[in-house]
């Protein structure tokens, strides 16, 4: 008990709550810039932890982590480029907003509803994480792999107009990440003896190009999506969601929130996955899900709530296992061992007051976060009032920066630009984007889990139904891909046969 | 007049000349980047970023990390290799340099670089849960050879260090294993019961091993950590593999001679600072320090081991 | 005129699809200890490709089929994406900076900007960037040949 009182007093130094406010501004601006991202963030604050007691650089980085994971919806809903990859699916609903003059209000969006994720998470990794962590080792990679599933079959359903078209569009995003080192023997696939091309297309790097150039092509002329005409100026209050909108949020944001807990929990997901399901759950439980695509708010809110319900759930097996959850808490693994630290099962019998320092330190990170997007908001917002003319140069500047960043490679820029081009032409081609984006997320790891699982079982396809969870997961899958086939189409279309073929069927 | 005019002649000759002279004198006179092979945050990244913290104080400019990270190392070798030997552009590499090279997935192989030091030793562990049935690695290889193709032993990616270091153990003791290719998974993969061990170099496993989660039975050469004391080293139980992973500061090949013994002279300061000194202890890394010829011989001979292994195993590409 | 251009983009994807199953026929088969091989995903994925292309033509020859129809790709665009790739191509000669500057300002004048603006808006977002990228996020942006 002493330990505890004495790690929440730790947190609460005011060294620790500044540092705690410093962590959230880098995490801001570094999850806001494409291409930085938040391990960058993290790693560049790692000397200077070197110096500092464990409460306060702890909480420095906590800071970072949790800012950054809502940074990131801000070049997402301003300018439709995700920051982070765990943004990837706010900018649909977030930029459409914005579209329409809202920024102010998406914004707000995703900062409320990151708040109100983020407390699930925290709420799982303060009661349940001894438990949930037991959970998080009985996912292996035939569970995985039915997660990934899980999550290819949202492709269908954005895939309005077409089916076909958005099934191909499916198809070529995974041809694109077959490209690279084949993840289980190591032979090398369509890489033309490049060795750049063995690391894989970076999905980040696609993804910033097939979003962003698009929108620099037909935005530069203002004849793209962007309002024609410059948004007129709105009192503060007006660009703050509404208690209704909140109202609305609520429920979602808690869904999706527990939806990002439990990737999270889940060592080798992330963010990306999280937002992905977390999406297409609040599309499924929403009153008006024709909105969805279209400036819906618990379009944005669910992602967001979800990538903020991850950094809970990462830290779960990250604090009791030693296991970082996602790429971020892996550095935050390594600042405590820097500490001296050891971060697992001994971590809490014989740090128990730095582990509660950390817990709190999350506590103060969620506010700070929301405090200084909040202050933030008239400044973002104002990007929107840049003339056409200077904006769209500054992006297509800001996808080259923001793609040679990722691995400080000039070759990621020109994949970028090429993904770039065929953005261009599938958009006029009016294929959808989104089902490319959604298989470069979850391409790579789908193959890799699937031929894992069969080398683990040593061939036996077996495992992925004789497995509780896996065998769920996959009914699951089932049962999503089913309920969007047009089954009354079909039923209206083989009517006629079936009458004819049973005379008697009718007196 | 002509003598006037020869004494000018002269006179810049020996400015041009001193001044050319001072250059070299003078290295480093701007930052220098130091690639770094993999991801920002890993064990890898982590002391080279702090060995370069240590260092840029004695050189008196700033090193600027960079990771080029991707395919296991390869992308950031073959940066190093191509970029410009002109001293201002080094590289943190590790044993994948070996690993990647003999697989055949870069075009040159351990003699594109040039050598400045050489800085830790780290040893790949075998690893399985505390509640396992084997005491012993002699306990794990006699059941292995029990029921050939069944125990699966996990590594960091086919083609790694540590895939290549349990591969050749297995060759050594004639069992015949499931390699896994699990990287970041390994660890709960390992205590979720989808393998029975993984192959695995000590940061990853110490705070498991710490807290009695996991056993290691047998590493690839004997590790100062406290965590490993007494544990067998494969040697010892007949079955050496020969090679180690490492850590150490390597250059684009052509060097200038003053670069090296600079670069030489900072970095093995900074090993042997305490800071270092304290992050080689809390991360169960070895400081083992070599010159820049002793850290290239280590190099050629670790290479002959690795190329001949690679080759018995018959798992490099065509 | 829609239905033929349609059916040219189908085409164009079982011709992709052709050339990536031709690529993947290179690739090691399947082993025993791994049932699927480098080789499957590609398989599956370039003949998925290949069907659902040819699925595409037939209904764009059958009519529209639920198609919103194609938005013609116009020279302007054509112009800017042009000058993006031309962009990119000179950062690694150039350096990020002075490339960067150069794309600004030509993509401002482009867009409608008078010179002294628009070379304003070049400078002073190649500054920004050199403050947030290298000074703040030490990032190595690419400095050219030069």
């Amino acid at each position: 008990m002493g330990d505890v009182v004495q790690g929440i007093l730790s947190a609460l130094q005011w060294q620790t709550v500044v540092a705690s406010a410093l962590g959230c501004a880098l995490g801001i601006v570094a999850g806001a810039l494409p291409g930085i991202t938040i391990s960058m963030g993290l790693v560049l604050l790692l000397p200077v932890t070197f110096g500092l007691d464990p409460a306060t650089a702890m909480s420095l980085l906590i800071g970072v982590y949790t800012g950054g994971m809502t940074g990131g919806s801000i070049s997402a809903i301003l300018l439709n480029i995700p920051g982070t990859p765990s943004a990837v699916m706010t900018g649909i609903d977030g930029h459409e907003m914005a579209r329409r003059g809202q920024a102010g209000k998406a914004i707000g969006i995703a900062i409320w509803s990151s708040f109100i994720g983020g407390w699930v998470g925290w709420a799982a990794l303060v009661l349940l994480a001894p438990l949930l962590a037991r959970v998080a080792l009985s996912f292996g990679a035939p569970e995985l792999f039915a997660l990934m599933l899980l999550g290819m079959t949202v492709i269908c359903s954005f895939s309005e107009g077409s089916i076909v078209k958005g099934l191909l569009a499916g198809v070529v995003g995974l041809v694109i990440m077959t490209v690279g080192m084949d993840p289980v023997v190591g032979v090398e696939r369509f890489t033309f003896g490049q060795v750049e091309l063995q690391a894989g297309i970076s999905f980040l790097a696609a993804m910033i190009g097939l979003f962003a150039i698009p929108q620099v092509i037909l935005g530069l002329r203002s004849e793209g999506p962007r309002p024609p005409s410059r948004p007129p100026e709105v009192p503060f209050s007006e660009m703050l969601p509404s208690l209704g909108d909140l109202r609305r949020i609520l429920k979602p944001s808690l869904w999706a929130g527990a939806i990002g807990t439990a990737v999270g929990i889940v060592p080798g997901t992330g963010g990306a996955i999280a937002a992905v399901l977390a999406y297409d759950q609040a599309r499924r439980m929403s009153k008006a899900p024709q909105e969805f695509g279209k400036g819906s708010p618990e379009g944005i809110a669910a992602p967001e709530a979800a990538n903020d319900g991850v950094t809970g759930g990462a830290l779960i097996p990250t604090l009791t296992l030693g296991i970082p959850g996602d790429p971020p808490t892996a550095v935050l693994l390594g600042a405590l061992v820097i500490q001296g630290l050891y971060a697992g099962p001994l971590l809490f019998e014989r740090n128990a007051a730095v582990v509660y320092g950390i817990l709190t330190t999350f506590a103060i990170a969620k506010f700070w976060t929301v405090i200084l997007t909040l202050l933030g908001i008239k400044a973002f917002v104002q990007v929107l009032r840049v003339p056409a003319s200077m904006l769209f140069p500054a992006v297509a500047a800001l996808t080259v920066v923001g793609s040679y960043a990722i691995r400080n490679s000039v070759f990621d820029c020109f994949i970028m630009a090429g993904l770039g081009v065929l953005g261009y032409f599938l958009t006029q081609w009016r294929f959808p984007l989104m089902p490319i984006v959604l298989a470069l997320v979850l391409g790579p790891p789908l193959e890799e889990h699937l031929r894992t699982s069969l080398v683990i079982s040593g061939g036996d396809v077996t495992t992925f139904i004789r497995r509780p969870v896996s065998a769920a997961l996959l009914a699951l899958a089932v049962l999503m891909v089913a309920a969007q086939l047009p089954w009354r189409r079909w039923a209206r279309a083989l009517a006629p046969i079936t009458v004819g073929s049973s005379p008697g069927g009718r007196p | 007049m002509t003598r006037r005019r020869a004494m000018v002649v002269v006179s810049l000759l020996t400015a041009v000349l001193l001044t050319a002279a001072g250059a070299i004198a003078a290295y480093p006179e701007k930052a220098i980047e130091m690639i770094i092979i993999f991801e920002a945050g890993g064990a890898a990244d982590i002391s080279g970023r702090m060995l370069a913290q240590v260092a840029e104080k004695s050189l008196k400019v700033p090193i600027a990390p960079i990771n080029k990270p991707g395919a296991g190392g390869a992308v950031g070798l073959a940066a190093i290799a191509n970029s410009r030997p002109d001293g201002y552009t080094v590289g943190w590499i590790t044993g994948s340099l070996l690993t990647a090279t003999n697989m055949g997935n870069l075009p040159f192989d351990y003699q594109a670089l040039d050598y400045v030091a050489l800085v830790n030793l780290e040893p790949t562990a075998i690893a399985v849960r505390a509640d396992a049935p084997w005491a012993s690695l002699k306990e794990f290889v006699a059941d292995a050879r029990q029921k050939p193709g069944k125990l699966r032993i996990g590594n960091a990616g086919s083609g790694s260090f540590t895939h290549i270091s349990a591969a050749a153990l297995a060759h050594k003791a004639r069992i015949e294993v499931r390699h896994v290719p699990l990287g970041a998974r390994r660890m709960p993969s390992l205590l979720g019961g989808e393998v029975e061990a993984v192959s695995i170099h000590p940061p990853e496993i110490i705070s498991n091993l710490k807290a009695g989660k996991v056993r290691v039975l047998g590493i690839s050469f004997p590790a100062p950590v406290a965590a490993l004391k007494g544990v067998p080293t494969w040697k010892d139980l007949g079955w050496d593999v020969g090679f180690y992973q490492f850590r150490g500061l390597a250059a684009p090949k052509g060097l200038p001679e003053a670069a090296v013994k600079r670069l030489e002279a900072a970095f093995r300061e900074a090993a042997q600072s305490e800071s270092y000194r304290a992050l080689a202890d809390e991360t169960a890394i070895t400081i083992g320090l070599q010159d820049s010829a002793g850290f290239r011989a280590f190099v050629q001979q670790q290479d002959g081991l690795i190329k001949a292994v690679i080759k018995e195993l018959g798992i490099a590409k065509k | 005129m829609s239905a033929v251009k349609s059916l040219l983009i189908a085409l164009g994807f079982v011709g992709l699809g052709l050339a990536y199953l031709w690529q993947a026929s290179g690739l090691p088969a399947a082993r025993a200890d791994d049932l699927l091989g480098p080789a499957t995903m590609p398989f599956a994925l370039g003949i998925a490709l290949i069907v659902l292309a040819i699925t595409l033509g037939a209904a764009a020859l059958a009519g529209g089929a639920g198609d919103a129809g194609l938005v013609p790709v116009r020279r302007q665009h054509l112009v800017v994406l042009l000058g993006i790739l031309a962009y990119v191509a000179a950062v690694p000669l150039a350096g990020f900076k002075a490339s960067t500057a150069l794309f600004l300002f030509a993509g401002a004048l482009w867009g409608g900007q008078r010179v002294v603006p628009a070379g304003l808006f070049a400078i002073g977002m190649a500054i920004l960037f050199h403050l947030v990228f290298e000074l703040l996020f030490r990032v190595a942006l690419p400095r050219g040949l030069m």
